[in-house]
């Protein structure tokens, strides 16, 4: 039952998922954390760090994540699956329809609209990630781990402007974070 | 031999896109790169205009980018067959690393050291998926299409001023795209 679910859960998602790269991640966060509760919120940070590090997409890496955890490696195939599996069937109908794979003009079209949501929804999943990171769950009144707020603030503009390999970065806070959180701890 | 490395054949097809999908990693551009460079240049199984057109269709439909464009490989050489063999080709190496690094994750992050590192490490990819998602939005905003843009503030506002998920307003945001399509089709026919 619970691999049938999980099967479904991938599949709505993969017919869902527009863009590439994170757009997944709302949906995610939507449909796995918060209505199923197979994941837990700094679960996800986790994956988009074991995503950069490994080889394979982060959807994809999400759905084999989400499926081991909840049930093993019948569940990681299952939610790798079901999540290929619209795609598919979306790719096979449209050479069907057009004989040969081209981007038409509607296509586009459709695509360059739900583009502009999943910036929308991205952004909200990304407010909620530094939420869950930095602000101790809630952006107000949660209690802000400041080393924290502080490789944020350090990472983010290292990536957005100098346009830095995401992986070092990632190598470097998790050095920061084992060197730094047992000296803060040791004094209260 | 070299020959018949590079001979069209399901199995080679199924090797070569295991081979790119173990060696890349972040996903991303880099392998549609490498897809491109191997298909087109070395094994010369398409020309850069199919290729391209089959990335563009990939980044339209629904799904992961790379394993689409795997896929519509595979199609174009040998239908639905070549298809199914190039997907699970380029899903089976992220599929066993991840399952391998999940099984560990649990004991790893009950290790004081390693749950100290993670703590650093979910600042860092907050960070990162604010960075991205703030390029996107840069880029969205210079196409300067008012009606896209004005999409984005409607969708924006549901999901930060309304708590809408993100299901809903993906489905809702499908039904959008699909009108506008409908809409700029009968413009452009009449114009």
């Amino acid at each position: 039952m619970l691999l049938l679910e999980l099967f479904a859960s991938f599949m709505l998602i993969g017919i869902m998922t527009y863009g590439g790269g994170y757009s997944v991640l709302p949906l995610v966060e939507d449909l796995i954390v918060q209505r199923r509760g197979w994941l837990s919120s700094t679960e996800v940070a986790d994956i988009v760090s074991i995503s950069e590090m490994s080889p394979g997409p982060f959807s994809l890496n999400c759905a084999s994540f989400v499926g081991m955890k909840a049930a093993g490696i019948p569940g990681a195939i299952l939610a790798t699956a079901g999540f290929l599996l619209p795609p598919m069937a979306v790719a096979l109908i449209l050479a069907l329809l057009y004989r040969r794979f081209r981007a038409t003009p509607i296509v586009g079209r459709i695509f360059a609209v739900l583009n502009a949501c999943v910036i929308a929804v991205l952004l909200s999943s990304a407010v909620g990630l530094v939420a869950s990171s930095v602000f101790g769950g809630a952006l107000f009144g949660g209690k802000i781990d400041f080393l924290a707020l502080a490789i944020f603030l350090a990472s983010f503009l290292l990536l957005f402007k100098q346009k830095l390999n995401p992986v070092v970065l990632l190598f470097a806070s998790a050095l920061i974070g084992a060197a730094c959180y047992p000296m803060l701890q040791g004094t209260p | 031999m070299s020959r018949e490395r590079n001979a069209k054949t399901l199995l080679n097809l199924f090797l070569q896109c295991l081979r790119i999908s173990a060696f890349t990693f972040g996903g991303g551009s880099a392998i549609i790169a490498l897809f491109q460079q191997q298909f087109v240049e070395k094994l010369k199984w398409t020309d850069s205009t199919e290729m391209l057109e089959m990335i563009t269709m990939a980044q339209s439909i629904p799904g992961a980018t790379s394993v689409n464009v795997a896929a519509l490989m595979g199609h174009h050489l040998f239908g639905a067959k070549g298809m199914a063999v190039a997907a699970l080709g380029a899903a089976l190496p992220p599929l066993i690393v991840i399952t391998v690094i999940t099984a560990f994750y649990d004991w790893l992050c009950a290790n004081a050291a390693v749950a100290n590192a993670l703590r650093g490490v979910r600042a860092c990819a907050a960070a990162l998926v604010a960075s991205v998602s703030l390029s996107l939005l840069i880029a969205l905003f210079k196409k300067r299409e008012w009606f896209l843009i004005a999409v984005w503030a409607c969708a924006a506002a549901a999901v930060l001023c309304f708590r809408v998920k993100a299901l809903p307003l993906m489905l809702a945001g499908l039904i959008v795209s699909f009108l506008s399509a409908l809409i700029a089709r009968r413009g452009g026919k009449e114009g």
